[in-house]
C-alpha cells in the first residue's frame, strides 16, 4: 500500500478543495493499481510476519447410549386355570455423557499477523506442519492404538507414537525455542512454520541445524506415516489408488505392481535407519521412489512426499524382530490411497499459495 | 584348551597359509564365549539370541556373498561391479568386524572398574573412569539412527579417544583408531528390552563390560 503526506501550506480554501479532489483521485487510482498487481502475484506465505497459532485442548461433552440395566418382562401364558409367566429380559438404555478432548489450533493472542481463520482442527496429523507455532503438539493418531491390528500391533503403535514421535516433537520444540530465544522474534526464518524451516535447512544457523533437522524431520515424517495408513477390515478387498493417482503411477512406473515391487525392494535393501518415500517432484511433475537416511525429509530437497514407510527398527522390531520383509508386507495392507490423494491435494494447495487448509 | 573349531579358525585366519592352499577364506559366525542368557538382566537372552544368530549371521552370510561377487568381478576385470559392491562390503564387513569385537567386549563376569594398563591410560586421558563413562555414554546415546559408540586407541598420539560411527562403518577403517570397546546402539541391540529408552541400555551395559578383554586389546594395540 502506498501512503502520501502532503503539506498544504497557505493555499486558499477553494484551491485546497480542488487540490484535495485531485489528490484523492490520484490516491484512488494508485490504490487500485497497487491492489491489481498484488492479485496477479499472490504474496508468498513465507515473506513478512506470519500468523501465529496456539494449540489448545478443547473439552467437549458428548452424549452416548449406555446400557444401565434390564427389566423382566412377564408375558402371561395362561391356560384357563393356571397363571404363569414367560419371563423375558429386556435391556434398558439411558443416555450418558462423557467428556472427550481434542486438539484445536487457535490464533495466538500475540500473533504478529492476523490469522485467516479463528480455529482449525487437528484432524489430520500433518496439517499443523505449515502453521507457525511456538510449540507444536504431538498430533494425535487418526485411529485407536489397537486399530491397526493385526498388521501393526498395539504395543508398537503406542511406543512408536508416545515414545518416539512424542520425543522428536519435544526435542524439536526445545530446539526451535533455543534458536528463537537467541535470535528474537521478527521476520527471519525462525518465525515461520516447521515446514518452511525444513524447506530452508541451509539457512538455519550451524549450531541449531542438526537438532532441527533430526527432530523436525522426525516430527514431520511420522505425521505423514500415520496419516497415510488406516485400519483395515477383515474381508476388505485389495486397496488400490483412485483414478488420477493411479494414472500418474502408471505413467511413472508402467503399472501398479511394478511400482509396488520397486518400492518393496528399495525398502528391503535400505541399510541402517531411514524411510522409503513415494514423492512428487513439483518442478517436473513426476513421481519418484527414493530414500532418506535417519530423519531426513524429502521436503528439504524440494520434493512433495505422498507416501512413506518407516524402516527404522523401532517401527517393527517388537512384532517382527529382524524380519523386515514381513513388516513391509503388513504395511502395504494398511496404506490408505484416499489419504495419499488427500495429501497430494494438500501439497498442491500449499504450492499454489492458498490459505485454506 | 583349543577345540578343533578354534584350531581350524586359527589356521584359516593365517593369510599366508590359506593363500598358499589356493582357497578363499569364507567368513564364519564366531561362537559367543558365553550362553545367550549369561548377560541377564542387563541384556536379555532373547536379544542376545536374535542379535547373534540372526543379525550377525546375516552380516557374515552377506559378506561372503559380496566377496564371491567381488572375486568374480575381479576375474572378469569388471571394475564397475567391483565399485558397486563397495557399499555391501562396507555394511556387511563392518557388521561382521564390529559384532565380533562386541561379543568379546562383554562378559557375565564383567562390570566394575577398569584394570591394568588401560586404567592408567583412562585416568591420564579422561581424568577418571567416571568421566570416560559419562562421555562415552553421551556419545553413544547421541548417535542419530543406527551406529556404534567406541573407545579407541590413537596410535599416532598414544592416547585414548571416544568416537561414534554411523551404521556399520568400521572404526579403524573410518577413523584410524584401534577399537577397544564398542557399544552397539542399533535399535536391535536393545529394543525388545528397553524400547525407546536408549540411555537406560547404555547406562546398564557398563555392568557387563569385560575390562580384561579391553586391556588385552589395548596392550596389543600399543605394540
Amino acid at each position: 500500500m502506498f501512503s502520501f503526506t502532503v503539506g498544504f501550506g497557505s493555499l486558499r480554501f477553494r484551491s485546497v478543495m480542488a487540490f484535495q479532489r485531485v489528490f484523492f483521485a490520484i490516491l484512488f487510482v494508485v490504490t487500485i493499481l497497487g491492489n491489481a498487481s498484488a492479485q496477479e502475484t499472490p504474496s508468498p506465505p513465507s515473506i513478512g510476519k506470519q500468523p501465529k497459532w496456539c494449540a489448545m485442548e478443547v473439552q467437549e461433552v458428548i452424549p452416548y447410549r449406555r446400557r444401565s440395566g434390564s427389566r423382566m418382562d412377564c408375558r402371561r401364558r395362561c391356560t384357563w386355570n393356571t397363571f404363569c409367566c414367560e419371563f423375558n429380559v429386556i435391556p434398558v438404555y439411558t443416555t450418558a455423557y462423557r467428556e472427550v478432548s481434542h486438539l484445536e489450533w487457535k490464533c495466538c493472542d500475540d500473533s504478529p499477523a492476523p490469522c485467516p481463520y479463528e480455529t482449525l482442527s487437528v484432524d489430520v496429523p500433518y496439517k499443523g506442519i505449515r502453521l507457525f507455532a511456538d510449540e507444536y503438539p504431538v498430533p494425535p493418531l487418526p485411529y485407536e492404538y489397537d486399530a491397526l491390528e493385526p498388521y501393526i500391533d498395539e504395543k508398537t503403535a503406542r511406543v512408536h507414537h508416545l515414545g518416539h514421535h512424542a520425543g522428536y516433537t519435544r526435542k524439536m520444540n526445545a530446539a526451535l525455542k533455543k534458536w528463537r530465544d537467541e535470535v528474537g522474534p521478527g521476520v527471519g526464518l525462525q518465525s515461520n512454520s516447521i515446514l518452511h524451516i525444513l524447506e530452508n535447512l541451509d539457512q538455519i544457523p550451524d549450531k541449531h541445524r542438526t537438532a532441527i533437522r533430526n527432530n523436525g524431520g522426525g516430527f514431520v515424517n511420522h505425521a505423514i506415516y500415520w496419516a497415510t495408513m488406516s485400519p483395515r477390515g477383515e474381508s476388505e478387498p485389495p486397496r488400490l489408488p483412485e483414478a488420477t493417482l493411479a494414472t500418474e503411477i502408471i505413467a511413472n512406473f508402467h503399472n501398479f505392481s511394478n511400482f509396488q515391487e520397486q518400492f518393496t525392494n528399495t525398502a528391503k535393501t535400505l541399510f541402517g535407519s531411514g524411510y522409503v518415500w513415494l514423492s512428487r517432484n513439483p518442478r517436473e511433475q513426476t513421481l519418484i521412489i527414493h530414500t532418506t537416511a535417519n530423519q531426513d525429509s524429502p521436503i528439504s530437497t524440494g520434493l512433495r512426499p505422498l507416501l512413506v514407510i518407516d524402516i527404522w527398527e523401532h517401527a517393527y522390531y517388537l512384532k517382527h524382530q529382524n524380519k523386515r520383509p514381513d513388516h513391509i508386507q503388513d504395511w502395504w495392507a494398511l496404506v490408505d490411497w484416499g489419504q495419499v490423494k488427500a495429501l497430494s491435494d494438500w501439497w498442491a494447495a500449499y504450492d499454489a499459495g492458498h490459505d485454506e487448509l | 584348551m583349543l577345540s578343533c573349531v578354534k584350531l581350524t579358525q586359527r589356521v584359516a585366519s593365517h593369510p599366508g597359509l590359506m593363500a598358499a592352499a589356493g582357497t578363499r577364506l569364507k567368513h564364519t559366525l564366531p561362537d559367543l564365549p558365553y550362553d545367550y542368557g549369561a548377560l541377564e538382566p542387563t541384556i536379555s537372552a532373547e536379544i542376545m539370541q536374535l542379535h547373534h544368530s540372526k543379525h550377525h549371521a546375516t552380516y557374515v552370510n552377506n559378506l561372503n556373498v559380496a566377496e564371491e561377487k567381488l572375486a568374480e568381478a575381479q576375474a572378469k576385470g569388471d571394475v564397475t561391479t567391483e565399485i558397486a559392491l563397495g557399499p555391501a562390503l562396507k555394511f556387511n564387513g563392518g557388521g561382521h568386524l564390529n559384532h565380533s569385537i562386541f561379543w568379546t567386549n562383554l562378559s557375565p563376569n564383567g562390570g566394575g572398574e577398569p584394570q591394568g594398563e588401560v586404567l592408567e591410560a583412562i585416568n591420564r586421558d579422561f581424568g577418571s573412569f567416571e568421566n570416560l563413562k559419562k562421555k562415552m555414554s553421551a556419545a553413544s546415546v547421541a548417535v542419530q539412527g543406527s551406529g556404534w559408540g567406541w573407545l579407541g586407541y590413537d596410535k599416532e598420539n598414544n592416547r585414548l579417544s571416544i568416537a561414534a560411527c554411523a551404521n556399520q562403518d568400521p572404526l579403524q577403517a573410518t577413523t584410524g583408531l584401534v577399537p577397544l570397546l564398542g557399544i552397539d546402539v542399533w535399535e536391535h541391540a536393545y529394543y525388545l528390552q528397553y524400547k525407546n529408552v536408549r540411555p537406560d541400555y547404555v547406562n546398564a551395559i557398563w555392568n557387563v563390560v569385560n575390562w580384561e578383554n579391553i586391556n588385552e586389546r589395548f596392550l596389543a594395540a600399543k605394540k
